[in-house]
């Protein structure tokens, strides 16, 4: 079950000696680690860096990679390690620390994927992810982490729970508490949560449990 | 549903937009929202996040980030061993020039009661020869308390920092010179010393902190500025040393 992963396929590829699977795991995995990384530590750059020394240590991994996850879930673990590194370091300036510092650049990732079909729908759809993204960053980093994991990624508790390394329960708090944060803080704001693109919840659309 | 508090039918509703409930959970919490308007609107609510979260775009990844990666993979599976040599050359060298400092240094002030002590010779004069720099104590009680144990590795190193003035090397009871000081103390359970600077002439020492000076500036490792202040250092100390050894 678990060798059944493509990505997993393709690590064992490159563990034994196809440079190609590596290149096509990054082509895979790279864009998606570079969003979360940089909605994690706030800023492109650094996220840029981090996505290069996650999957550095993914290449140095080949003599040693025991499939026990898929491949995702190690990478985000990877990745989520590295990020809780960068957001300790002392001398760091955090841009989550205070939106208001960050300038028009920072500010520019947030332009909308969207099929809003009129403007003023696009503005009230940028406006709402505006808010989302500025909520997102004040939430506590391990609440940012697991919603984003759980949310966008589309992982399940339990490989939520393998990339942050703590327990499925832990994972459906930390998300429960991120979502009710966000709700509100987007409801202070003026959205009251209702007018969404109409994504219907992905109910038991995707496996419970099959993470290791 | 009744008997669930807030809290937990709002965690409840949490799993369910993630599709992390049992089926038979799932069922009922659906029978609350489509009963329960307040319920409804939680619900809502957060598949909103969701929603918005998952409409924040994702950034381009840069067009050379391949390369870049696949560059610093070529950099770190190679020069890992020649990135780390300068730095294990500068250590040896600095432990080699350490030990020559101090095989050449002239005896602080603070050290005179000891050295006399355990050596019993005459040697005063080094006290005036440097006034101007204070002597530190702690070396000296260190060295009195340790004479024949002294690790000589940690002792070339905690030097330099304890006592930069100079030592003359006519003064073999210098504890903080093993190489001298075990030729004439043949202490029985000193451990045998492992800097080779302990075979090395004077003269020759000299010689060769210079070569080693000159190395280290070419790594890099020191300032210009320092490697001509040592330099100035070493050659006042050679007087001084040259000076003691005529007397």
């Amino acid at each position: 079950m678990r060798n059944a992963d493509p990505d997993v396929q393709q690590m064992l590829a490159f563990c034994a000696g196809d440079e190609s699977a590596f290149t096509a795991l990054f082509d895979r995995w790279g864009r998606p680690l570079l969003h979360y990384l940089q909605r994690m530590v706030g800023d492109s750059a650094t996220a840029e860096e981090l996505v290069q020394e996650a999957f550095l240590r993914v290449h140095g991994a080949r003599d040693r990679y025991q499939p026990d996850a898929k491949f995702s879930t190690w990478l985000y673990r990877i990745g989520t390690n590295l990020a809780l590194n960068e957001l300790r370091r002392p001398r760091r300036s955090r841009p989550h620390d205070s939106a208001d510092e960050r300038g028009d650049e920072e500010r520019a990732p947030l332009r909308l994927v969207t099929n809003a079909p009129d403007a003023e729908a696009q503005f009230e759809t940028r406006r709402r992810a505006s808010r989302v993204e500025e909520a997102l960053a004040e939430i506590p980093e391990r609440q940012r982490m697991a919603i984003w994991l759980a949310a966008v990624e589309g992982l399940s508790y339990a490989e939520v729970a393998t990339a942050l390394e703590t327990t499925e329960k832990s994972v459906k708090s930390l998300v429960h508490r991120a979502r009710v944060a966000l709700a509100e803080r987007m409801a202070e704001a003026g959205d009251d949560g209702i007018g969404g693109t109409g994504r219907p919840a992905r109910s038991n659309e995707r496996a419970k449990g099959t993470n290791a | 549903m009744s008997e669930r508090n807030p809290r937990d039918h709002d965690e409840a509703l949490s799993a369910l937009v993630d599709g992390e409930l049992e089926q038979s959970e799932e069922a009922t919490l659906r029978q609350a929202i489509e009963a329960d308007s307040d319920t409804r609107d939680r619900f809502a609510a957060f598949e909103a996040v969701d929603q918005a979260l998952r409409d924040l775009e994702a950034p381009p990844l840069q067009a050379d980030l391949r390369e870049r990666l696949e560059a610093r993979i070529a950099q770190e599976a190679a020069p890992r061993r020649s990135a780390f040599t300068p730095l294990a050359l500068a250590a040896a060298i600095g432990a080699i020039l350490l030990a020559g400092w101090f095989a050449l240094a002239p005896n602080p002030v603070g050290r005179e009661e000891t050295t006399v002590t355990r050596q019993g010779p005459d040697d005063t004069p080094p006290q005036e020869s440097v006034p101007s720099l204070a002597p530190e104590p702690e070396p000296a009680v260190e060295i009195a308390e340790a004479p024949t144990a002294p690790a000589p590795e940690r002792g070339v190193i905690e030097q330099p920092e304890a006592q930069p003035d100079a030592q003359p090397n006519a003064q073999p009871e210098d504890p903080f010179a093993p190489s001298v000081q075990l030729a004439n103390d043949a202490a029985p359970e000193t451990p045998a010393p492992e800097d080779p600077a302990a075979e090395i002439d004077a003269s020759d020492l000299e010689l060769a902190i210079a070569f080693e000076l000159e190395t280290l500036r070419d790594l890099e490792v020191i300032e210009e500025l320092d490697l001509l202040e040592a330099l100035l250092l070493l050659e006042e100390r050679e007087k001084q040393g040259g000076n003691r050894r005529t007397s």
